[in-house]
């Protein structure tokens, strides 16, 4: 809870600025000491200030330093005078900092490489089980293929069979028609039943012939519709198995990427270690060059 | 820490009136960091900033002998680095095209309106990093006299009348501005943060 009182606003910004007369001073330190309230009011924005420090702050870079020395150098060469001497500290900081970079890029490089050899088994993968789902679904193709062709083979025998069934029996009413030249008054009074019975029997083969034939071919349909789901199915399973495949390769990409980001993250810090390590190093400068 | 040769600003500037050697890395030792952190402070740009804090020493070493001493070493070596800053500062407002707000025209009333400083700090809800973004936004939309006094004297906590020294202004108009920077600066956070 935050005092909603500016006047104590002010109060607290001057305090916190080392503002406030000594009397002033120890009037609101007193108050502060039983105002609970107060005493967070006052942290707050110690703690903004804090934070507006922190997002606003830029470190010196070794860098920029060793290059504020050259500077400065540059001037002193040309005036005829002696040179200042770079830190013993400095310098190390920089072949730390070099140093860690260097072995942070070789570590990202690597990481990198994983990735990309990671990423090529996936995809390899990937292409090997789609190029086996693929020859497993022309094989049922072929298969379906195989067995239309044989039914239709088999229903067209069975046809041409009752043909020749039909056939021969119509053959055989030429017996009926000799004997009616033969003999032609019991002929005329026997042919037709005869005939009549030849020509049913023919169109009763035919018939059964032609059904049986249809049968075939009805059973060749549905075998080979069978067929042709199981390659469907087949397929499907197939194309379910590439793509798991691909997702999997996909995760092992994605893990090696992360890998990648840890890696250099790991190596920033080593960057910036090498860095603080050698300032609090306690190395006197020396007289050497 | 090691210790410096030169034990007080006194025998330290005789000592680079002298042009010794030992003076001027004593000088970077001391006041490159801090230096270098006002001028980045200010312009937010590694760059910039580092040309700023190269200025500034440069400026010591060639016209140390034009200093009187009635001032302190650093508030010299602030006052040259925020001019270069501002410097650059103005130069980039004038290259932008976009109109940037100048909070400073913000009227004592608007800011004795915002909220307290409890509903400026919505750590709960808040990340760092939205902060730290927010500031720095904020500290950008001050005009550059308003954001020099700000950055002196809150983020390199010099004294008002060292603030005052390094922007050649009397100390009570060192307070209205950093006063009005403050005011400025939490008028932007409050209306950002009531805005999300």
């Amino acid at each position: 809870m935050s005092p909603k009182n500016p006047s104590d606003e002010k109060l607290i910004a001057d305090y916190l600025d080392g503002l406030l007369p000594p009397k002033m001073r120890a009037a609101f330190e007193a108050r502060l000491k039983n105002t609970p309230a107060l005493q967070k009011a006052v942290e707050e924005v110690r703690a903004l200030r804090e934070k507006a420090r922190e997002a606003t702050a830029g470190a010196l870079p070794p860098e920029a330093k060793l290059r504020l020395y050259e500077r400065l150098n540059a001037e002193r060469a040309r005036r005829g005078e002696p040179l200042l001497r770079i830190p013993q500290e400095l310098l190390a900081q920089l072949k730390a900092k070099t140093a860690a970079a260097g072995e942070a890029a070789a570590e990202v490089a690597s990481a990198g490489t994983k990735a990309a050899h990671t990423a090529m088994q996936a995809g390899a993968a990937t292409a090997q089980t789609a190029a086996q789902s693929a020859a497993q679904t022309a094989r049922q193709m072929g298969k379906a293929g195989k067995t239309a062709l044989k039914g239709s083979a088999d229903a067209l025998q069975t046809g041409l069979q009752a043909t020749a069934d039909a056939a021969a029996t119509f053959a055989e009413t030429r017996e009926v028609l000799e004997d009616i030249s033969e003999n032609p008054l019991k002929g005329a009074l026997t042919a037709p039943p005869k005939m009549a019975a030849q020509v049913a029997k023919a169109g009763l083969q035919a018939a059964r012939g032609a059904a049986k034939a249809s049968a075939k071919m009805a059973h060749t349909g549905v075998k080979t519709a069978a067929e042709s789901a199981k390659t469907a199915a087949e397929a499907t399973k197939g194309g379910v198995k590439t793509t798991l495949t691909a997702a999997k390769g996909a995760a092992q990409t994605a893990k090696a990427s992360i890998e990648i980001l840890g890696t250099a993250a790991a190596g920033a810090k080593k960057v910036v270690r090498a860095k603080k390590e050698t300032e609090t190093k306690d190395t006197a400068p020396t007289d050497e060059e | 820490m090691s210790t410096f040769p030169y034990p007080d600003e006194a025998t330290l500037i005789a000592a680079l009136r002298r042009g010794e050697a030992e003076a001027y890395e004593q000088l970077i030792e001391q006041y490159a960091d801090g230096v270098y952190r006002t001028a980045y402070r200010l312009l937010q740009n590694p760059h910039d900033a580092e040309d700023a804090m190269q200025e500034a020493f440069l400026t010591v070493y060639l016209r140390i002998g034009d200093f009187q001493g009635k001032a302190r070493l650093s508030s010299w070596l602030y006052r040259v680095v925020t001019n270069k800053a501002l410097d650059i500062l103005r130069k980039r407002q004038r290259k932008t095209d976009a109109a940037t707000e100048s909070l400073e025209d913000l009227s004592e009333d608007a800011a004795e309106l915002l909220p307290d400083n409890q509903a400026v700090l919505p750590e709960d809800w808040l990340d760092r990093q939205e902060i730290n973004a927010l500031i720095n936004a904020g500290l950008e939309t001050l005009s550059p006299t308003l954001r020099a006094a700000f950055v002196l004297f809150e983020m390199e906590a010099l004294s008002m009348e060292e603030v005052a020294d390094a922007l050649g202004i009397s100390v009570s108009a060192a307070k209205v501005r950093v006063h009005r920077a403050r005011n400025a600066l939490r008028a932007f956070l409050s209306r950002h943060l009531t805005a999300t």
